[in-house]
């Protein structure tokens, strides 16, 4: 196993230097075998404490040459590449999940108005609903322990004593509506609310959970509701919200800026205004003629649009491996425009 | 002169060829074949701006060919 480790290690710094971040330092790496599973488990330790860890299944061509020295030795490259692209992806959604929190902290600071905060949190919870569903990323949501159970609804009450030297309060209200509860913990913190102690919930507690969890269907309605024709939302403004999901952060300066050359050059005259203006551009299907908006990004940056202007749903493709943002979504420009029904079918819907 | 833009981590790598060459249109539609056997998709446009089309077979008339590479799920 002291060779799987080795190779582990400096593939797994070599992408992660590729993706143009600074390396995690790392400390030790872990690869370990479940009999009872048969999976390899392969974890990597980071000097500041972090933990980054994937299962293989031994069924993989990754996992049984893992078994064999002289087998991995042979392994295929593109196993190795598959793997990897996979394992930076979700490496990089957990970075700007974070991320994203800690700007709905700053804006909620800031005094954003209630509907731009409302907006953002719902596309976190998109997001965050999206990397648990395909890439079995936690988020860093906390785990659902006892003490952790203190109730939306006694958080934001607790926030409604204090919250009013600082916070708005149709802030406030909007958000009581409204959001979830990571959305909470950031607001809490946000207006600076110590945390509670720990303490059993109450039958008064348990009811409000009910109620907000009876309700969450109609914040998707809600969401669906936005009004994406041009003109009603401040795009420009909007885009650099939501900068934290344009998952367009990898490749250096100049691979990102010869990228967005590129995809320039190949937009039409309507598309190219539209990106300048708005940091994202229309364009219509090969197949069916549906309209879809890609934005700025890599990632879950395509809503299909309806013919009021609403946006319909998401879908999220990209091309393999660590292409910056322009590459991306030149491609999915090409592919929606020629081959929609084949980009669709190997899309995620969210 | 006809180029071939090959999509990578570097944004793109460019390869210019001379139409009037047969060495260099064979080493073009080489590229092409192995490009699209690894997965990737070759279009290309009428004009800037036009609408792009994918293409299935080597066109060395074609000014730019854009290849990228395989698409998967988010």
């Amino acid at each position: 196993m002291s060779r799987a480790r080795e190779i582990a290690e400096r593939e797994i710094r070599g992408l992660l230097e590729d993706m143009g971040r600074e390396p995690p330092a790392l400390h030790d790496v872990s690869v370990s075998y479940r009999e009872c599973t048969q999976n390899f488990v392969v974890e990597l330790f980071l000097t500041d404490g972090r933990r980054f860890g994937f299962t293989l299944p031994y069924a993989g061509s990754f996992g049984r040459h893992l078994l064999s020295e002289s087998g991995f030795a042979e392994r295929s490259v593109r196993d190795i590449s598959d793997l990897y692209n996979r394992l930076a992806e979700d490496h990089l959604i957990r970075h700007d999940l974070r991320e994203a929190r800690r700007r709905l902290t700053d804006m909620a600071r800031q005094g954003a108005p209630p509907h731009v905060l409302v907006a953002l949190n719902e596309r976190i919870a998109q997001a965050h609903a999206h990397a648990q569903r395909f890439h079995g990323v936690d988020a860093g949501r906390r785990p659902a322990d006892r003490s952790s159970a203190r109730l939306r609804g006694a958080e934001i009450s607790h926030i409604a004593c204090d919250e009013a030297a600082e916070v708005p309060s149709a802030v406030f209200e909007e958000l009581r509506s409204r959001l979830d509860r990571d959305a909470a913990d950031a607001f809490r913190m946000a207006v600076g609310v110590p945390s509670e102690p720990s303490r059993n919930i109450t039958a008064r507690e348990v009811q409000l959970r009910h109620a907000e969890m009876l309700a969450r269907p109609s914040m998707v309605e809600w969401s669906r509701s936005i009004d994406l024709r041009p003109g009603a939302i401040n795009w420009v403004g909007f885009s650099e919200l939501y900068d934290p999901f344009s998952f367009g952060n990898v490749g250096t300066d100049e691979a990102q800026e010869r990228g967005l050359q590129l995809l320039r050059s190949w937009l039409s005259p309507e598309q190219l205004a539209q990106y300048e203006k708005d940091r994202a551009f229309d364009v219509r299907g090969g197949k069916t003629g549906k309209r879809y908006r890609i934005r700025h990004g890599r990632q879950m940056n395509i809503d299909e649009i309806d013919a009021k202007g609403r946006r319909v749903c998401g879908w999220c493709f990209l091309p393999q491996g660590q292409l910056v943002a322009g590459d991306v979504m030149l491609a999915q420009k090409i592919a929606l425009e020629t081959d929609e029904e084949r980009a669709l079918a190997v899309a995620n819907r969210f | 002169m006809p180029v071939h833009l090959v999509m990578d981590h570097t944004g793109d790598t460019r390869h210019e060829f001379d139409a009037a060459d047969a060495k260099a249109i064979g080493e073009a539609e080489a590229r092409f074949q192995e490009l699209t056997g690894l997965g990737f998709t070759a279009a290309t446009r009428a004009a800037p701006g036009a609408t792009p089309k994918v293409v299935r077979s080597f066109d060395p008339t074609a000014e730019e060919t854009l290849f990228y590479p395989r698409l998967v799920g988010g």
